[in-house]
């Protein structure tokens, strides 16, 4: 499992004050404290929310997702997947309930495959992939990254991470841990509802 | 295991946070077209009031909203309030 610093950091200044005021003074000293080394030429700034602004921090300017917009997935469910197996698209969202075995895994990479840009794929209410879905997702996984852009595993149940597990292929996915929602505003200043 | 690179940790730091808001209605279809269009996400970062009102998106009362971008090389990052959990903690502020 890849943990990620910058979220180490973040979550830690929530509960370490003196933490949080070397984050504040030098970001790149304290971020250095939890493994994440940031680069010359960039500069961390640190913001600390107010009851009265939210802030929303977008990512930069990224021309491999400005091109996936040709190919944007139409909302909604995906047609033709084999019985045992659902899947529907909610903006980048790929949300998979089911089977993922021999039988719907072509439906599952052809879906994956035929877009770019980053995909989130939500596998919440998989409890089966077979070694047929374990091809379609690396298909998928290498499609994506040959332009320039990621498959996120979300939502992982027991089963399906058991599975990656056992094959040793959990670090060849990006899969996301789930995040709690009071530290979503690390990037979201406070959210919106 | 290797060392995340800085640039795959913002990265995934955006995923994570995002994996919580496509299904999020308004918001989540605001922010994943910002991703791709480069003239909305200008107009949300100068204007992003007049932004959220186009697509009836609703602040909670008494509420302003400003945008940051990051950029190649300014990496912003917002703190969740701090949690006192302890005498420690409130000492040590």
């Amino acid at each position: 499992m890849k943990a990620n610093p910058l979220r180490a950091a973040i979550t830690r200044a929530c509960t370490d004050a003196a933490f949080r005021g070397r984050l504040i003074a030098d970001p790149k000293a304290a971020l250095a404290e939890e493994g994440m080394t940031v680069p010359d030429g960039v500069d961390v700034v640190v913001h600390e929310p107010n009851d009265d602004a939210l802030l929303i921090v977008l990512p930069a300017q990224n021309e491999a997702q400005i091109q996936a917009h040709e190919t944007m997935p139409p909302a909604g469910p995906v047609s033709g997947v084999p019985a045992g197996l659902t899947l529907s698209w909610c903006e980048r969202e790929l949300t998979a309930v089911g089977r993922i075995d021999s039988a719907t895994a072509p439906a599952l990479r052809q879906a994956l495959t035929r877009y770019f840009g980053d995909v989130w794929l939500n596998l919440a209410d998989v409890a089966y992939l077979s070694s047929a879905g374990i091809a379609a997702l690396l298909a998928a996984h290498k499609h994506l990254a040959d332009h320039q852009s990621t498959l996120f595993l979300v939502n992982l149940t027991d089963p399906v991470r058991n599975v990656l597990d056992l094959v040793g292929l959990s670090d060849a996915f990006d899969i996301l841990e789930p995040v709690s929602p009071y530290i979503v505003p690390a990037t979201f200043g406070y959210p919106i509802v | 295991m290797a060392a995340m690179s800085f640039f795959d940790a913002v990265h995934r730091l955006w995923a994570e946070t995002m994996s919580g808001f496509w299904r999020g209605g308004d918001l989540g279809s605001l922010l994943g077209a910002v991703g791709h269009d480069p003239q909305l996400k200008q107009r949300f970062v100068q204007d992003p009031g007049a932004v959220l009102a186009e697509r009836g998106v609703r602040l909670p009362e008494g509420m302003t909203l400003k945008v940051l971008e990051n950029t190649a090389t300014t990496l912003h990052l917002v703190l969740p309030p701090l949690v006192a959990l302890d005498e420690n903690t409130e000492a040590a502020r």
